[in-house]
C-alpha cells in the first residue's frame, strides 16, 4: 500500500515537472516476497563448503520461491521466473552465454559469466578476476575490506549504509575466494575493492544500459563478489553491534547482498517518453519557465565566434522563459545564492574561474570540460582523468557523436542507447574518467573508457571524496558549439538543465 | 556407583595421547558407566576439573561424584534439579529446582547445603555464574524472564523480562551473557553490570536454540538447537558464521579446548544422538555422530584434563572416551 502511494507521488512529481522527469522507483524491503527465482548451481570446489542450499533457504525466508537448475538445463526453465541467479558453483564453460539474452533480471556471482554475458570484458585479471586465497593471498585478504561508492547508488541506498570502507566478510571464519569485475560506463559501480573503481565487488546495469560490446542489458543485471562458500561469512551486524551505528554499517556484507537482489527484482526505471522535436522548446519551457538561472561566462571575449555562440546560447535560454542572470567568471560565487541553477559556460577561463561554484549549494551544469577537477567532479590528473578531443595535441579526434549508454536515465531524454548525433559537425568534446559516484550518460564512440556527459545526484560522492552539495552535470558543449547543436542535441541539453534545476 | 578404574585409566591415557588432528575420525565409546541413586535419568551435568568432581542433577536431587573414581561423594536431596553452576572462587555451587522455583546453594568442599533461595517462580531452565560481577543468572522458560541473584549472599537482585522461552546461558569475560530464547530463535545479549538488555542475535539458519558455550579467546559462541543444526556465532558482529547438522531435539553442548585454536564440541540431543563437532582453524565440521549410545537427555560435560565426556545414559552416567 505504501509502495503504491510512493509510486503515485513519484508519478505526480514527474507530471508536475513537465513530463521529462521520471524518478527512480524505490526498492522495497519486501521486494522478494512472492518472487520466483531460478537458481543455477553446480558443485563447489573440492573441500569447499557449498553455500547454495543455505542461500536458497535465505531467499525463501524472505518470501521468494526458489528452484534449482543445473547448467545443462534449458534456458526455457527461466520462463515465468522473476529472477535468475547464477552461483559460482555453476560450471561457466558449460553454461556459456545461455542466460545472456533473457529478458528477466540476472544476478550472478560466477565471475566468468560476467564476461560471457557481456557484463565485463573477457580478459581474466584485467576485466574480471577470482581472487583465490591460495594464489593471491595478500589480495584475497585485502578483499575483507570494501568501499561503498556513494549513498546515491540504488543498491547502496537500499542497503542503508553510508559510503566508504566497510567489512563485507568475517575475518577468521575460513578461507573464501571472492571475485570482482570491471563494468562499462553504462553500469553502476556500487562496491569496490582496494579502492579501485576497476575492481567492482558489486556492480549493476539498469535495463537497456549498454554493457560490453555495446550490448544493451535485456533486463537488470547485477554482478556480485561471492565465491562458493562466501555467503555464510558475509557480515551482518546484530546484537550489540547493531546498536552502534558505526559497527552496524561496518558489518554490512549480507545487507549489500540482500539489497542487490532486491534491486534486481524491483521495478525498473523507465526511460522518459520521447517527444517530437517540433515540441522540444515547448516541452522544455514547461520545465524551465520562471527558473532563475545564473550564467557564468567570460564577458566580452575577443573571439567573435565564441562571443556569438554564447550570445545565441543566452538568447535561447531566455526564449524558454528563464530568468537569466549573466555574470563574469571573476565575480564571486555568492552570485549563485537564491538561484535555481548555475550554468558555467565553456567560455570561462579555468584559471580565472578558480574553484568558484565548486561548493555551491545550488545545482551546477558545467560546460567547460577542463574545469572538472577544480569542480571536484573528476580526479586531478590531466590527460589521465580528463582531457579534450580535438584540442591541441590531443590524440583523440574531433567528434560530433556521443554514445548514450544509460537510456533509462532522465538525462537521456528518452533517446535510445547507442550513437547519438549531438552536433552537426565534429568539434571539441570533453572526455573524462569520473569516479564511481557519477552516473555516466554518454561516452564517446570508440572511446568506451571515456565519459563525455555525466551527472551527480545531490549527496553523491564526487572526486577525492567530495560530496555533491547539489546536483552536478558535465555537459560537453565547448565554446563555439551551441550553434552546431542538432535539434536532438539541443533538446538533450535543455533536458539536462531541466533535470538539474528541478531539485536543489 | 563403581567405575571400572582400569578402563578409565586406559581411556584417559588414550585421550591424552591421541592427536587432536588425527586423520581418522575418533569414535567416542562408552568407557564406563557411573550408576546413580536416581533411576530417573540425569538432567544436568557439570564437570569441575578443579576439584575433580562431577555434579549430576536429576528429579531426585543433586549427586556429587568423584570424577576419577566414579565414587559418590555426596547427595543433596533438594528436589528436581534442572541445572547447576559452580563458583569456584566462592567455594559455592548453585542448583535450580524447576519444580518449586528455588535455588539450592551448596558448599563445594563439603557438598552440604548452605542456603535455599525460594520464591523464584517455576519454570527455571538454566543457571549461570558470572565471576566478575559475582552474580548468578537463572533463565526461565515459562515466563521469559531472567532472575539475578547475588552469588555471595544469595539475595534476589531482581528479574527482567527478556523474551519468551529462555534456555541455556553462556558468557564472556567482557561482562556480557548470552541467553538462548527457544521460541524467538535468538540469543539475548545482557550486560551483567548495568543489568540491561543489549540486543539480540538471531540464530538463523537454526531455530529453537537450547544451549550455548562461549569460546572467549576466539570470540565464538557455539549454539546447540532443537532444529537439527548447531550454529557458530560471532558475538561481536552478532552473526552466524557456520553451522553443521546435529541430532534432532533438545541439544546440550560441552566443549574441549585444545592447542592451536582447536575446539571439539559434544552435542547430545534428545533423539539419542551424540554429535561430535570439530573446529580446527575455525572451520567447523562434524567429526562423528553416534546414535547407538542410548542417550537420555541433553545433559553433557567434559573433563578438560582427561578429555572424558559425560552424558546421560539409560542406567546412569556414561563416560565416553576415544
Amino acid at each position: 500500500m505504501n509502495f503504491i502511494k510512493l509510486k503515485i507521488i513519484a508519478l505526480s512529481i514527474s507530471i508536475l515537472a513537465g513530463g521529462v522527469i521520471a524518478a527512480e522507483p524505490p526498492v522495497a524491503k519486501n521486494a522478494l516476497q512472492g518472487k520466483n527465482i531460478l537458481f543455477v548451481v553446480g558443485d563447489s570446489q573440492k573441500g569447499v563448503r557449498n553455500d547454495d542450499p543455505l542461500i536458497k533457504e535465505y531467499l525463501e525466508s524472505k518470501g521468494a520461491n526458489v528452484s534449482f537448475a543445473k547448467v545443462d538445463d534449458s534456458s526455457s526453465g527461466s520462463i515465468g521466473k522473476d529472477l535468475i541467479i547464477i552461483s559460482s558453483t555453476a560450471k561457466a564453460r558449460e553454461l556459456g552465454s545461455k542466460y545472456k539474452n533473457v529478458k528477466i533480471p540476472v544476478v550472478t556471482w560466477n565471475a566468468y559469466t560476467f564476461a560471457d554475458m557481456d557484463m565485463t570484458g573477457n580478459m581474466l585479471h584485467r576485466d574480471f578476476s577470482v581472487v583465490s586465497e591460495k594464489k593471491f593471498h595478500n589480495s584475497n585478504h585485502a578483499l575483507f575490506y570494501a568501499y561503498a561508492t556513494s549513498e546515491t547508488k540504488p543498491i547502496i541506498k537500499a542497503a542503508g549504509i553510508p559510503h566508504g570502507i566497510f567489512a563485507p566478510l568475517t575475518f577468521s571464519a575460513g578461507e573464501t575466494d571472492p571475485s570482482w569485475g570491471k563494468p562499462t560506463l553504462g553500469g553502476d559501480v556500487d562496491v569496490t575493492f582496494e579502492g579501485s573503481d576497476e575492481k567492482a565487488g558489486v556492480f549493476s546495469y539498469e535495463k537497456g544500459s549498454l554493457m560490453n560490446n555495446d550490448f544493451p542489458a535485456p533486463a537488470r543485471r547485477v554482478g556480485l563478489f561471492l565465491g562458493d562458500n562466501t555467503f555464510t561469512v558475509l557480515t551482518d551486524a546484530t546484537g550489540t553491534a547493531a546498536l552502534d551505528p558505526k559497527s552496524n554499517s561496518w558489518f554490512a556484507g549480507r545487507r549489500i547482498f540482500d539489497a542487490a537482489i532486491r534491486w534486481a527484482v524491483s521495478p525498473v526505471q523507465q526511460p522518459a517518453q520521447r517527444i517530437s522535436m517540433s515540441q522540444a522548446n515547448a516541452e522544455l519551457s514547461k520545465s524551465l519557465k520562471g527558473k532563475n538561472i545564473l550564467f557564468v561566462r567570460r564577458m566580452d571575449m575577443p573571439w567573435p565566434e565564441n562571443e556569438s555562440s554564447d550570445q545565441a546560447h543566452m538568447q535561447w535560454l531566455k526564449s524558454l522563459g528563464i530568468n537569466l542572470k549573466v555574470v563574469d567568471h571573476m565575480e564571486p560565487d555568492t552570485q549563485a545564492e537564491g538561484m535555481d541553477l548555475v550554468i558555467v559556460s565553456a567560455a570561462i577561463n579555468k584559471y580565472k574561474l578558480g574553484n568558484k561554484y565548486s561548493d555551491a549549494k545550488v545545482p551546477v551544469v558545467l560546460l567547460e570540460g577542463k574545469a572538472v577537477d577544480s569542480m571536484n567532479m573528476v580526479a586531478r590528473s590531466r590527460n589521465t582523468h580528463y582531457g579534450v578531443n580535438d584540442h591541441k595535441a590531443s590524440i583523440y579526434p574531433a567528434e560530433n557523436y556521443v554514445t548514450l549508454v544509460r537510456p533509462s536515465h532522465e538525462l537521456s531524454a528518452g533517446f535510445p542507447a547507442g550513437q547519438f548525433k549531438m552536433y552537426k559537425n565534429p568539434g571539441v568534446l570533453a572526455w573524462t574518467v569520473p569516479p564511481a559516484g557519477a552516473e555516466v550518460i554518454a561516452s564517446i564512440p570508440n572511446q568506451p573508457q571515456h565519459a563525455t556527459m555525466f551527472s551527480y545526484e545531490k549527496g553523491a560522492v564526487m572526486a577525492n571524496d567530495h560530496i555533491a552539495p547539489a546536483r552536478r552535470v558535465l555537459f560537453p558543449m565547448d565554446t563555439t558549439m551551441f550553434a552546431e547543436f542538432t535539434d536532438e542535441g539541443r533538446y538533450l541539453y535543455g533536458t539536462t538543465l531541466a533535470w538539474a534545476a528541478s531539485k536543489k | 556407583m563403581k567405575l571400572n578404574k582400569f578402563i578409565l585409566a586406559s581411556s584417559a591415557l588414550l585421550a591424552m595421547s591421541s592427536s587432536i588432528y588425527a586423520s581418522d575420525p575418533p569414535t567416542y565409546k562408552v568407557s564406563s558407566t557411573i550408576s546413580m541413586d536416581s533411576k530417573a535419568g540425569v538432567k544436568s551435568l557439570v564437570a569441575n576439573s578443579a576439584d575433580r568432581k562431577l555434579y549430576a542433577g536429576s528429579v531426585d536431587g543433586l549427586e556429587i561424584i568423584n570424577m576419577d573414581s566414579g565414587d559418590r561423594i555426596a547427595k543433596i536431596s533438594s528436589g528436581s534439579i534442572s541445572s547447576i553452576a559452580i563458583a569456584q572462587d566462592l567455594n559455592k555451587g548453585f542448583a535450580t529446582n524447576s519444580g518449586d522455583g528455588s535455588v539450592t546453594i551448596f558448599d563445594l568442599r563439603s557438598g552440604k547445603e548452605l542456603q535455599k533461595v525460594s520464591g523464584l517462580g517455576t519454570g527455571s531452565s538454566e543457571i549461570y555464574y558470572e565471576p566478575k560481577s559475582k552474580k548468578v543468572f537463572i533463565s526461565n522458560q515459562s515466563n521469559g524472564s531472567l532472575i539475578i541473584l547475588s552469588a555471595s549472599s544469595g539475595e534476589n537482585l531482581g528479574s527482567i523480562k527478556l523474551g519468551s522461552k529462555l534456555r541455556g546461558i553462556s558468557g564472556d569475560t567482557r561482562g556480557s551473557i548470552y541467553i538462548a530464547d527457544e521460541k524467538e530463535n535468538m540469543l539475548h545479549v545482557f550486560d551483567v553490570n548495568s543489568q540491561k538488555h543489549k540486543g539480540s542475535i538471531p540464530t538463523w539458519p537454526a531455530t529453537k536454540p537450547t544451549a550455548s558455550i562461549m569460546d572467549d579467546k576466539e570470540r565464538r559462541i557455539y549454539v546447540a538447537t532443537a532444529s537439527g543444526r548447531m550454529i557458530v556465532l560471532d558475538p561481536d558482529i552478532g552473526q552466524m558464521i557456520g553451522y553443521v547438522p546435529i541430532g534432532i531435539g533438545d541439544g546440550g553442548i560441552a566443549a574441549q579446548f585444545g592447542a592451536n585454536r582447536f575446539v571439539r564440541l559434544f552435542i547430545p540431543t534428545t533423539d539419542g544422538a551424540l554429535t561430535v563437532v570439530q573446529n580446527p582453524k575455525l572451520s567447523v565440521s562434524v567429526e562423528s555422530k553416534n546414535e547407538s549410545l542410548g542417550i537420555q537427555s541433553s545433559a553433557v560435560a567434559v573433563d578438560p584434563k582427561t578429555g572424558k565426556v559425560f552424558v546421560s545414559g539409560k542406567t546412569g552416567i556414561l563416560a565416553l572416551s576415544k
